[in-house]
């Protein structure tokens, strides 16, 4: 367990520099990514949960190979000449490549997996699937009556495609790689290379010619893919269609009593004008006392709030019970423009926070 | 919430060449390309458009995003899908969306009061589909259902600014356009929001061209410069404009507070609070008059101001100010006669000026009449002259100021918080622009007879309900 102090509105500042890792963006941390690296493929020492863990870890492996077959399919279109990959080329390259070299991924991917990992362990809270949603298993989901139609659309695409992510199979199952433009664009051209090495290795075509077909195999991967059909990217089309609603309180509440954690994040990105894909890794991060501020700062709910920050335990424990309490009732004590004020450096430019994060640790320039 | 219910729930297009120019694209995309100072055939001026088109084309993947769009006085968000094929990009844009900024309320209220005090000319008001809703008279075949923009020309240069104001929902004053079916008009507007911030349409005023200003009908039609009558020259309303816009909403508010304490409507309270409430509530109303005689002195002094012709009834107008008076007559135990019931004065002149100038009058005369006193109106025709007279039991105007009560902030030396000295030139300026004229005849302790006389009218006129 962390040991965060509770004192309201700071943090414990660590070492050298008043702006503590989480606030800095901790991707920018290639310790960090390493340590999760190890803790995802073999270490032990992380304070990420096994739940997270082997959830990344299936993301990582069911999206590699569902791009990875795309990949194949395409380059078999492409080369009939060839004989079919399957004999020429072993099994699972990628999965296999990744287990092996897993820096290959890069952080920003790695960080990618895990946050859609810990979504959807929040999410899945209490066996959320999309029949909780409804009077029962099977049952139609039932969605807020005051949401207009095409918000209940948005929402019901989202409720499925959350569903597709708390798939629990077997992690080198195929599973739709529903990322973002920038992941497709980092996993399907290692992907290809990883292929195209193999391919190269066979010697049964030019390598000039298989590196070309790869590149459009690649192309074409990349060209059938739709951000939009993922559920971080669903959830920010939610957060803009119900924008100004009327009753947002109650679509809060709603929302985080039936675990709907991906637009719970994306309506707060919305309010407090954050990117949504950061403000997903800080929640990931951030200590409870900076998860309250968020809440605070955009105006959530103390019961969405407490759902959120409970609803995070499952990837990592956190502060004590007794000190996440004394966190929760001061909630509504506390002022929006403090919580507010208290996020200013999750809003900074990544540039800015990268200067920060590089001279932390440093000390003053003039200090010898 | 949604602009729109055409760009709200609908898909907008465009489609970007592999320098980010535009190739094709919907009329709403084009206007913000305008309002961004682009050209309609240039590359892309939204900086977030051509972030989202630069990025869809390095990635060589459908980018889906929201976007935020930053304007000067309110901001516009959309949901982008960016796809690319080949060099260029086809771009959707869905779930557009406005929003004022924090001070847009404020600006949204400063607008409306520039355009109320526009030179006179008809009211308009649209629906979100820029359909006319209404249509006030003068504006000749202009009618109900009318499609806004198929109303004016697009000569390419205020036809363009008039399209790229109402496409990011901005206020227009004095933009000179050319009617399709001939003649120029001088079009204000602003936009009109629900409290979603849903755009719910324009409401505004069309003056014939030159109405605000001599020298603005020679102004070329091709360039739609803010009228020089409703703006000053900083760009912002004249003083008098903006004491009233500052003014009348505090007062108000300050009216309603003070008469809710008098009326202890929250629970008892000591008798001397509720006399000071009294007295707020009256200074405020007193400040409210300044206010509106401010207001009406800016639009008579403007050197073409005009008034409508109507068929109107003196005796039935002397009535209804006697009824409006009433109440505020019996407090000091005067009596008001009004013109008899069957009686019928029919004149030339604006309805709604003339029954000003007669409440101006009556009221004056309550001020300055002794407690159980009667005023008289009468109204009758000599001549080609109908007449209306407000005669009062007051101490009488003697003879050397009598012309002086017309001048502008003129009082006679009296202290009281009572009137502003505006109300009786502005009265002689309305007659005299219905073509009739204010006088007084009155002596030392005889009372004060007001005289109103208008052209008198031919027809028996239509009863205003």
């Amino acid at each position: 367990m962390s040991a965060m102090s509770p004192v309201p509105g700071g943090y414990a500042p660590e070492t050298g520099w008043p702006l503590p890792s989480h606030m800095l963006g901790a991707a920018r941390e290639p310790l960090r990514q390493a340590l999760l690296l190890e803790r995802c493929f073999e270490g032990e020492a992380a304070r990420w949960s096994d739940a997270l863990i082997a959830r990344t870890r299936r993301h990582i492996g069911g999206c590699v190979a569902a791009v990875e077959t795309s990949l194949r399919t395409e380059l078999e279109q492409r080369a009939p000449g060839l004989p079919p990959l399957a004999e020429i080329v072993p099994a699972s390259i990628g999965w296999t490549a990744f287990q092996r070299w897993p820096s290959l991924l890069g952080p920003d991917l790695v960080r990618h997996f895990r946050d859609r990992a810990g979504i959807s362990l929040m999410a899945q809270n209490d066996q959320m699937a999309w029949g909780a949603v409804g009077a029962g298993p099977g049952a139609p989901p039932e969605y807020p009556s005051f949401l207009p139609s095409i918000a209940v659309e948005t929402l019901s695409k989202l409720t499925f495609a959350q569903a597709r992510w708390a798939d629990a199979g077997p992690d080198e199952t195929s599973m739709r790689p529903d990322v973002s433009a920038e992941a497709m664009e980092r996993l399907v051209w290692v992907l290809t290379a990883l292929l195209a090495d193999r391919l190269a290795r066979t010697g049964l075509m030019p390598v000039p010619d298989m590196l070309a077909l790869a590149d459009q195999a690649g192309r074409a991967v990349l060209s059938a893919h739709d951000e939009q059909t993922g559920p971080f990217a669903l959830a920010a089309l939610l957060a803009h269609q119900v924008r100004g609603q009327e009753k947002g309180m109650e679509l809060l509440l709603w929302l985080a009593r039936n675990h709907h954690m991906a637009a719970l994040i994306a309506m707060m990105a919305d309010r407090i004008d954050m990117d949504g894909a950061i403000l997903v890794s800080t929640i990931m991060e951030a200590p409870e006392q900076l998860l309250f501020d968020l809440c605070r700062a955009a105006d959530f709910p103390r019961e969405v709030a407490v759902r959120l920050v409970l609803g995070r335990r499952c990837m990592s424990r956190g502060v004590e019970d007794s000190v996440l309490i004394h966190y929760a009732d001061a909630y509504e004590h506390g002022g929006r423009e403090d919580a507010a004020r208290a996020i200013i450096p999750l809003r900074l430019s990544n540039a800015f926070r990268e200067g920060l994060a590089a001279l932390r640790d440093r000390g003053p320039v003039d200090e010898r | 919430m949604n602009a729109d219910a055409g760009m709200g729930s609908g898909v907008i297009r465009a489609r970007l060449d592999g320098q980010d120019r535009i190739c094709s694209a919907d009329d709403l995309l084009l206007r913000l390309q305008r309002a961004a100072g682009g050209d309609p055939d240039g590359c892309i001026a939204v900086p977030q458009i051509a972030a989202v088109a630069r990025l869809a084309r390095r990635l060589g993947i459908l980018i889906a995003r929201p976007l935020l769009i930053g304007g000067q006085e309110r901001d516009i968000r959309l949901w982008v899908r960016a796809k690319p094929l080949g060099d260029h990009v086809e771009m959707d844009f869905s779930d557009w969306q406005e929003s004022l900024h924090a001070d847009g309320e404020e600006q949204a209220a400063l607008r409306a009061a520039q355009i109320a005090l526009a030179p006179d000319g008809w009211e308009w008001r649209t629906d979100a589909q820029m359909r006319f809703l209404q249509v006030g008279a003068g504006s000749g075949s202009i009618a109900s259902g009318d499609e806004f923009f198929a109303t004016f020309t697009e000569d390419g240069g205020t036809g363009h600014r008039l399209a790229t104001e109402i496409a990011v929902r901005r206020s227009f004053f004095g933009l000179a356009v050319r009617l399709k079916d001939g003649g120029t008009v001088q079009l204000s507007g602003y936009p009109l929001f629900d409290n979603d911030g849903s755009f719910l349409g324009y409401r505004g005023k069309a003056s014939p061209a030159g109405a605000g200003e001599g020298e603005r009908s020679a102004a070329p039609v091709d360039d739609g410069p803010v009228a020089a009558d409703i703006i000053g020259p900083d760009g912002l309303p004249d003083f008098g404009r903006r004491l009233d816009l500052a003014l009348r909403q505090p007062l108000g508010r300050i009216i309603a507070n003070a008469e809710t304490i008098k009326a202890q409507m929250e629970g008892p309270l000591r008798t001397d609070y509720t006399a000071y409430a009294a007295d707020i509530a009256d200074a405020g109303r007193h400040l409210m008059e300044l206010v509106d005689d401010l207001a009406d002195l800016q639009a008579i002094d403007r050197a073409r101001f005009e008034v409508a012709s109507e068929d109107i009834d003196l005796a039935d107008l002397g009535r209804r100010a006697a009824g409006l008076l009433g109440v505020k007559a019996a407090d000091r135990n005067i009596r008001v006669e009004p013109p008899d019931y069957d009686e019928k004065v029919p004149a030339i002149g604006e309805f709604r000026r003339a029954l000003q100038i007669i409440v101006n009058l009556l009221n004056n005369a309550i001020r300055y009449s002794p407690e159980n006193s009667i005023i008289w109106v009468r109204a009758g025709v000599e001549g080609r002259e109908a007449r209306l007279v407000v005669a009062d039991q007051g101490r009488g105007i003697a003879p050397e100021d009598q012309e002086r009560v017309f001048e502008k902030f003129e009082r006679l030396g009296r202290q009281d918080a009572a009137g502003s000295g505006l109300g009786l030139y502005i009265s002689r300026k309305l007659a005299r622009a219905m073509r009739g004229d204010l006088t007084v005849e009155s002596a030392p302790g005889q009372g004060a007879r007001f005289i109103l006389t208008l052209p008198v009218g031919e027809v028996e006129p239509d009863i205003h309900s």
